[in-house]
């Protein structure tokens, strides 16, 4: 036994949970707890599987709707017309609010909500899941096109977003690697189901276990910082869950903050599969609200996905991979009550709704994508942060114009 | 390094006290034989038992809304006839749980290694997630009868028991897709679903970028409408939902004119996707990813990639050319283990026994073994996507990632000191169990710091815990 390991006295504690020392920490000073500038949030929900944005904002007004889409435009049906059995979803008109989204029906009415449809990324035609989400999450014109995330790269354009993890700037919320946040810019990354709290000696450690290992040695880093005081929650993983941990690190010192959620490849009997995500979206966003209290005023949310799905349904009362789809935004700071890119809606500078006729849709299967949804999360970071226009038009964001801004914050 | 312990390491779950470890490439090669020849611990005996349970579940939901329709129904007999459904989904969950536990035994306490690790390779780039009920007593058969009973085999037949299994079928929609111009797609007005030949192209066969068109994913899922299983668990093609006519894959033609499919003409179309050079390619690359690096070497993967032409997809030609091959010996640490091959190792080091790992002590949500794999981020048979688990190191070491895992370490070296579950022949000093668990492949500084640990306890984790554990 050599004298360096004997000295050490190790907590019973070891990788357990429990109260810890934090302030003792030399990673963790009082200075790192400075407020981090401006007060606007954002917060990105990763809608995984493609939701169908002709469902969840379905167009009722288009009169192609009911032929592509005899089962689904049902539930759209019954919503806006006279005497609905419920209340009334229509939106502005035109567009319908999926049963699904009820609960944030609220929302709408505050002026709160607001939907873009007709987006996409520039990836088309492969339709596989797992470029599209690379390419919703990396940035860029394809796949293979950066090796990080756009809203890591945002860190090092946003004036004053601080160069240390300490802060917790931007966090990435849940069990499942994002890709967006990963990257060079200092992110944090945590799931509200792990319980770790390491103490200065189990701190210190685990450097030496892990010093000739950069992988293991800043994740361990990350995790004594951001486990601090942590306990493994029971259902840590669950919508609400995540939604409420991302609350309380936006309360905190945290501007940015995103995470995932899954469900939305409705293949089949998509009236009964989409309940449960839609129940997951509108429940985690409401957490949000709950959870950030005032703080909600200045929150922006944006939920996006990697591609929208066939005009059609398919034969099993689902849809299949398709093209254009919706973005969702919500939060105080938004300027609600309105859809984007629809027939009333369309921006100066903006193609508009592309339409349901056949002639219309793109590869004769799919709503035509006429909007960039990047160029939604480049106007946010632009108008929330002040992330100069030029900078998001290269490195987090190559080659997109943005101009034709319609100024998404209230 | 000795090879024994990059062969352990590297190719199986890692060493077990008693256990002799494989020395070199004929070894390895000879575990998948044994393998594919011995009966594994899960999923075989009690199959015909979750179908009846499945049946049965599924008789009592048709009457209970027979029931429901008539307005004068006899509500005892209906409450009656719900408690006994509930029951039979009971036994399916209970009977699943044991698979999952006895899934986990299989892989601790099999003697080949390589095999457990092929097997677990291919369940994975096969992925079926548990989604619906019916899948409780679909997933174990997959696992055993579409997956192990091929890997020492060729591709094609692996493909084609996997893409045609009900699990698979179940998991993609599959069961759904129904040629518009069929008997009943004119009658109902019903159509196709491309999910599944979607992901039998773009993950089970020719990679995204393997050169395949919107067009011919369409033409795939016409050629797989109708195309379902019957009672007795047996995928089978339906006529009358099936698409009548010609379909044309990759330029290549199947079916009849006017005609509908049957099961042969899909199996051809699987049985020439298994052997395109884009599936080779696409497949060599994952193999090599995960036995090499997140990286590997071209070089290293034109020699299985070569190995597969040659043999049209003859695994066992593809794994001697991985074996033979100097890269996977050259590069110990490059993988880090998925939380289930963490899991499984840390088992397999700690001497568990077979009794330990069986009903009634173990609980659903035993968090030492099945339940575990949730806290740690991989919970069995639910990857939330059909391509599966990820497969690099950057997916798997997050700071919540890691995190788990020194939680885990913790509450196993705890009852490691306490002999809780330490076999016979694990070493009762935490020297002797980093020796016994990483033999050659510990590294100095772990050697000093278990040495260093103020408790016996601290010592089992920090082995646990250390990077060459967690490496391979």
């Amino acid at each position: 036994m050599t004298d360096a390991a004997s000295s050490l006295t190790i907590s019973r504690r070891l990788f357990l949970g429990g109260a810890c020392s934090l302030a003792a920490s030399p990673l963790v000073t009082p200075a790192a707890f400075a407020a981090a500038p401006g007060d606007n949030r954002l917060v990105v929900i990763l809608l995984r599987g493609a939701m169908d944005g002709l469902d969840v904002l379905a167009p009722y007004g288009d009169p192609e709707l009911r032929a592509l889409r005899p089962t689904l435009a049902r539930a759209a049906d019954a919503g806006v017309g006279p005497g609905s059995p419920t209340q009334d979803r229509s939106l502005d008109g035109y567009f319908a609010l999926h049963p699904g989204l009820d609960p944030l029906a609220p929302l709408w009415r505050a002026g709160e909500l607001t939907a873009v449809h007709a987006v996409s990324t520039p990836y088309r035609d492969g339709r596989s899941h797992f470029d599209g989400q690379d390419v919703l999450e990396n940035g860029a014109a394809d796949a293979h096109g950066a090796g990080s995330g756009w809203l890591n790269r945002a860190l090092a354009v946003i004036p004053g977003a601080p160069a240390q993890l300490e802060t917790r700037y931007a966090v990435a919320v849940g069990r499942r690697y994002m890709l967006m946040l990963d990257g060079p810019e200092p992110a944090a990354s945590w799931s509200p189901a792990t319980g770790v709290d390491l103490v200065d000696d189990e701190r210190r450690l685990l450097e030496r276990l892990y010093a000739d290992d950069p992988l293991f040695a800043s994740a361990a880093e990350e995790a004594a910082l951001i486990g601090a005081g942590a306990e493994r929650r029971r259902g840590g993983e669950k919508p609400a869950a995540l939604a409420a941990y991302a609350a309380e690190m936006l309360r905190g010192e945290s501007r940015i903050a995103a995470f995932s959620l899954g469900g939305w490849d409705t293949h089949l009997n998509q009236t009964k599969g989409l309940r449960r995500p839609l129940a997951a979206l509108s429940e985690a966003i409401l957490t949000l609200r709950d959870g950030l209290g005032p703080t909600w005023e200045t929150t922006a949310v944006l939920a996006i996905t990697e591609f929208g799905r066939t005009a059609r349904e398919n034969g099993g009362r689902g849809t299949d991979h398709g093209s254009g789809g919706a973005a969702l935004l919500a939060g105080g700071a938004i300027k609600g009550g309105r859809i984007l890119n629809g027939p009333s809606g369309a921006q100066a500078g903006w193609s508009g709704w592309p339409g349901l006729r056949e002639s219309d849709l793109y590869e004769n299967r799919d709503l035509r994508p006429t909007e960039d949804v990047r160029r939604l999360a480049a106007w946010l970071l632009s108008d929330l942060f002040d992330a100069p226009p030029g900078a998001l038009g290269h490195e987090v964001f190559p080659g997109l114009d943005l101009l034709g801004n319609p100024g998404l914050l209230a | 390094m000795r090879r024994d312990t990059i062969a352990a390491i590297r190719f199986g779950y890692g060493f077990r006290p008693n256990e002799t470890p494989p020395d070199g490439p004929e070894a390895l090669l000879s575990q998948v034989q044994r393998g594919a020849a011995a009966e594994p611990r899960f999923a075989v005996e009690s199959q015909a038992d979750r179908a009846s349970l499945l049946e049965s579940a599924r008789t009592i939901e048709k009457r209970l809304k027979k029931l429901d329709a008539n307005p004068e129904r006899d509500e005892d007999a209906r409450a009656e006839l719900e408690e006994v459904r509930q029951k039979r989904i009971k036994a399916l969950k209970t009977a699943y749980f044991e698979d999952a536990h006895r899934r986990i035994a299989q892989a601790v306490l099999s003697p080949n290694g390589f095999y457990e690790r092929l097997a677990t390779f291919w369940t994975n780039h096969f992925n079926v997630s548990q989604r619906e009920r019916v899948q409780f007593a679909q997933i174990p058969h997959f696992a055993d009868r579409a997956i192990r009973a091929n890997v020492a085999g060729s591709f094609t037949d692996m493909l084609t028991a996997a893409a045609t299994h009900p699990a698979m079928l179940v998991y993609l929609t599959q069961i759904r897709s129904i040629g518009p111009n069929s008997p009943v797609g004119k009658k109902r007005g019903r159509g196709l679903n491309e999910n599944l030949a979607r992901e039998v192209m773009e993950l089970h066969t020719l990679g995204v970028d393997g050169g395949y068109t919107q067009q011919d994913v369409t033409e795939l899922a016409r050629l797989l409408t109708g195309l379902s299983y019957n009672k007795k668990m047996t995928p089978a093609v339906f006529p009358r939902r099936a698409e009548p006519g010609v379909k044309t894959v990759l330029g290549r033609r199947y079916g009849t004119r006017g005609r509908p499919h049957d099961i042969a003409d899909i199996r051809r179309a699987l049985a020439d996707l298994a052997v395109e050079p884009a599936t080779a390619a696409h497949v060599s690359q994952k193999i090599a990813r995960h036995f090499i690096s997140d990286d590997p070497p071209p070089e290293a993967v034109g020699a299985l990639e070569t190995a597969w032409r040659r043999s049209d997809g003859d695994l066992g030609a593809v794994y001697r050319a991985l074996v033979e091959h100097a890269a996977p010996w050259e590069r110990f640490g490059d993988k880090v283990k998925t939380p289930f091959d963490f899991l499984i190792s840390a088992l397999r080091a700690a001497g568990v026994r077979e009794k330990q790992m069986q009903k009634p002590k173990l609980k659903p949500r035993n968090a030492i073994t099945l339940g575990s794999l949730g806290l740690l981020g991989q919970p069995l048979w639910r990857a939330p996507a059909p391509d599966g688990w990820p497969d690099l190191a950057d997916e798997w070491i997050t700071p919540q990632g890691l995190g788990a895992r020194l939680d885990w370490s913790g509450r196993a070296g705890r009852r490691l000191a306490q002999r809780a579950f330490a076999g016979p022949g694990v070493p009762t000093d935490p020297r002797g169990f980093l020796d016994s668990a990483l033999a050659d492949a510990a590294r100095p500084v772990t050697r000093q710091l278990v040495a260093g640990a103020a408790e016996r306890w601290e010592g089992f984790a920090l082995v646990l815990a250390s990077p060459e554990f967690n490496r391979r």
